[in-house]
């Protein structure tokens, strides 16, 4: 019990000395603008366009007006991803007022995204089905950087961090992206998009402290020159134990601190350089089970990254940028399997109208992975160390059919990996506006799944080893039709259908000559029909309301190709089908109560997984039932520069599994009723 | 008879909605409220010679030109205000012929083929023209409205507001991209 590396005191004491640097940097602030009294630009942070709701925004400072948020379909530049597609924005609105703790918790707020906390450091985050730890058909990036790991598919999700006032948005396309994103974007891409350096100066200080977790983020942003801006942040971060089913904590406690920057040179007009890094280190435990048992097991993760972007603006349709980065992430849980990961990548892109109908898109890019995957007291992995490289070139063109009213989109990515070699990624949408009230679309594309470096890789127990031919990527064929319309100016609403042929899906198969060795072969295919529907009303300026529902249906099925996939389980199978929810929906209120206090209030209801899909300390599968999550929060804004929140989190319950991931041996934990209270401070 | 009733009804209902809602897309939308806001903070940041107004009483006039797409939300920001002590005017000019006296000029993207030859009209004037069309700078406008991830930015020619005797203030020039040829 008391091996844990660190205890809830030590959680305690850092959320304490975060408030001491806290109470000191402001000193230091105020100094130091005395001596440069021309930097007395109001940090952006202070506004809240929902706020202002009125008419007459003459009130507001040229820095607030600037960061308020309009959205204008016909001349915004169009953006890679606004092309006809189910997209959901997460805004900075929508991350203060859900006071939802952490990037993979935001993700709830998405139409159909299935966010399972499977314990206190482990999440399954899918869209559109396949659900688990190793969720390996949505790709996340964060500033373009791709922090989806080939080490086991999936994404770490405790090791995605940052602090959240410091986001610009978190886009989220539900359904398949690979023509420009590329593979592994089978059934989504999440965008984490964080701000300009220009758009977080001075200081930020959020400190938030609850029943479960503690957070603390600190931030500095200043100006070099003229066009030259930066910030640096630290965050400190503690996660509670979840709790056992009779209300004993389930030992998964974990902490974690990151540090990074971000400076950004608006050379030219039309020119952008942006250099940013983060690195982080991370305490955490686990329960194991069934076998071996082994509670409290400590381990860590650390990494870090450092990118610079470039980008040039010729037009509002025409533009080049140069990305590159270098990325680390190292895990030493044995949940899925311990690896090293350093990973180079360099990608260049360009648009370019011609004549007044077309606009073509193209780029290229080439990514390295090298990646050494843990062996352990329980597995043994071979070969240890992989090289992954991936060169890829995609090029779309937009076609103006009828301009304003009918577009049509047509493009490929073409990509050569060293597991799997030659995939073709094509897509082509069709967009109709018959009006600004009403839009139509529908989408064909095909995209793949690379085999995981796991599943490559042969694991067997000890003194079992044998060579195995890995399996091929994936593919999937998706139809999609979406339609938005605006009936009346406040009210919007999106309704998406899609149609999902998977083939070649990857499943383990036992070796039935070998009790101890699993082989993943190309066994099993899969089809999937559902539909996401939202609603978005302001009701009036101060009341908005948003509601959205998703319906999923999966059908599995193995492939019996050679006599050795008789030996495919069943649970295999109907673990493709019943590892996500068919029913989910959610109501989402925010409430102006006065002008400077807000009442927000979130309803989610997740239906019981179909499968038997938790496992209990004794080792039984246990099945995940529905559950509602009731979530509310009083903000006030008690001056410009400082907000007081206070809330609960699944209010209604004391305790619900979320997930019972089949597919990881890390002992499942139950998301308990959570209060908290959040303190921020501009400066 | 009930069935006739009923048919009235469902008439009624389909006369109101289409009444309705015309009258609702009449309201000004959030982009040009905003923008509207960004014209009264033009007004405060940018100073305008004597030269340009007729008398010491006249009063400070903001236009647009061409099809208004502020649908009452320049009027809006505009109320009760005042331009260095100077009560403020809105005024409509419905096309380039019909041009009259203004400080401040807002042109519509709708006339975006138009804006050269305006431009060169009002070149060496003292009024600010505002524009939101690509090729506005180009075309030798003052400052140009343009989106930068869903935010409105705004870009400034210097040039031709020198040219008229403005002053542009150091903050707005800070705020602002600047427009190079």
């Amino acid at each position: 019990m008391n091996c844990l590396p660190m205890q809830r005191k030590s959680g305690v004491l850092q959320t304490l000395v975060i408030a001491a640097i806290a109470l000191m940097l402001p000193a230091q602030a105020r100094a130091s603008t005395t001596t440069k009294p021309s930097t007395t630009t109001a940090p952006s942070e202070t506004f809240r366009p929902s706020s202002v709701g009125g008419n007459d925004l003459t009130g507001l400072s040229l820095e607030d007006l600037m960061n308020v948020e309009v959205t204008s379909v016909a001349k915004e530049p169009q953006k890679i991803s606004d092309a006809p597609a189910a997209v959901t924005v997460i805004g900075q609105d929508d991350i203060q007022r859900s006071e939802l703790d952490s990037i993979p918790e935001l993700l709830r707020l998405v139409p159909g995204m299935d966010v399972a906390q499977i314990n206190a450091d482990h999440w399954a985050i899918s869209s559109r089905g396949f659900n688990g730890l190793l969720a390996d058909d949505l790709l996340v990036l964060m500033d373009g950087r791709s922090v989806y790991t080939p080490a086991f598919g999936g994404v770490t999700w405790n090791s995605v961090n940052y602090p959240l006032m410091d986001l610009d948005r978190i886009e989220v396309i539900r359904g398949p992206g690979s023509t420009l994103w590329g593979s592994n974007a089978v059934n989504g891409v999440v965008n984490i998009i964080t701000k300009s350096s220009k758009d977080t100066q001075g200081l930020l200080v959020d400190t938030r402290g609850g029943s479960q977790q503690d957070v603390g983020d600190v931030r500095y942003g200043g100006q070099i020159s003229d066009n030259t801006y930066f910030r640096v942040y630290s965050q400190y971060q503690y996660d509670g134990n979840g709790e056992q089913s009779d209300g004993n904590p389930a030992h998964d406690e974990w902490q974690g601190m990151q540090s990074g920057f971000r400076v950004d040179r608006y050379a030219t007009s039309q020119d952008t350089l942006t250099v940013q890094g983060d690195v982080y280190e991370q305490q955490l435990a686990e329960t194991t089970q069934p076998f071996p048992l082994m509670e409290d097991t400590a381990y860590y993760a650390n990494g870090g990254n450092l990118l610079g972007r470039w980008t040039h603006t010729e037009s509002d349709r025409a533009d080049t940028s140069v990305l590159a980065y270098y990325d680390r992430q190292v895990l030493s849980d044995p949940q899925p399997i311990g690896y090293e990961q350093d990973s180079f990548d360099i990608e260049l892109q360009n648009r370019f109208p011609i004549e007044q109908l077309q606009d073509i898109t193209w780029g290229l890019g080439a990514r390295d992975h090298f990646i050494h995957l843990n062996s352990s007291a329980l597995v043994t992995a071979s070969p240890i160390y992989t090289n992954e490289f991936i060169y890829n070139g995609f090029v779309q063109d937009q076609v103006s059919i009828v301009p304003n009213r009918l577009q049509w989109y047509v493009g490929t990515k073409l990509e050569y990996n060293s597991l799997t070699y030659f995939d073709v990624q094509p897509s082509t949408r069709l967009l109709w506006t018959p009006d600004e009230r009403n839009s139509v679309w529908a989408a064909f594309s095909r995209s793949v799944r690379i085999s995981s470096i796991y599943e490559e890789t042969h694991l067997t127990l000890p003194g079992y080893q044998v060579g195995t031919q890995g399996p091929d990527a994936e593919t999937t064929e998706s139809f999609e039709i979406g339609y938005k319309v605006q009936p009346l100016k406040p009210l919007t609403m999106d309704v998406t259908g899609f149609y999902n042929i998977y083939s070649d899906l990857i499943v383990p198969v036992p070796n039935p000559l070998s009790l101890t060795e699993v082989d993943y072969a190309n066994a099993a295919d899969a089809q999937s029909y559902g539909g996401e529907m939202s609603v978005n009303w302001q009701v009036n300026p101060k009341w908005r309301v948003g509601a959205s529902y998703s319906f999923l249906q999966v059908h599995a099925h193995p492939i019996i190709s050679s006599p050795i996939d008789l030996f495919i389980p069943p649970y295999e199978i109907q673990y493709l089908a019943g590892s996500s929810p068919e029913n989910q929906f959610q109501i989402h209120s925010y409430l102006d109560l006065l002008k400077n206090l807000q009442f927000n209030a979130a309803l989610y209801y997740v239906d019981s997984l179909p499968l038997i899909n938790g496992i209990t300390e004794g080792g039984n599968y246990q099945s995940v039932n529905s559950y509602f999550r009731l979530d509310m929060n009083l903000r006030w804004q008690i001056n410009p520069n400082m907000t007081l929140a206070v809330g609960v989190q699944n209010l209604l319950e004391n305790r619900h599994f979320e997930s019972g991931s089949i597919d990881t041996q890390s002992m499942p934990s139950e998301a308990p009723r959570t209060f908290f209270a959040e303190w921020t401070m501009t400066y | 008879m009930c069935k006739r009733g009923r048919t009235w009804r469902i008439g009624a209902v389909i006369a109101l909605l289409t009444v309705a809602l015309p009258c609702r897309a009449d309201a000004p939308t959030r982009e040009y409220q905003v923008k509207a806001a960004f014209v009264y903070n033009f007004t405060q940041f940018v100073e305008w010679p004597d030269s340009a107004f007729a008398s010491k009483d006249s009063p400070f006039v903001v236009a647009t030109v061409g099809a208004d797409p502020f649908n009452g939300a320049l009027e809006q920001a505009m109320a009760a205000k005042s331009v260095a002590d100077r009560t403020v005017v809105v005024q409509h000019f419905t096309s380039l012929d019909s041009l009259g006296s203004c400080q401040l000029l807002f042109v519509p993207a709708s006339l975006e083929s138009s804006a050269r030859a305006l431009c060169d009209k009002l070149d060496g004037k003292p009024v600010l023209t505002v524009g939101e069309s690509d090729g506005f700078l180009d075309a030798g406008g003052g400052i140009r409205f343009f989106f930068e991830d869903n935010r409105i930015r705004f870009e400034i020619n210097p040039d031709p507001i020198a040219a008229g005797g403005l002053k542009v203030s150091a903050k707005l020039m800070k705020l602002a991209r600047i427009y190079r040829k």
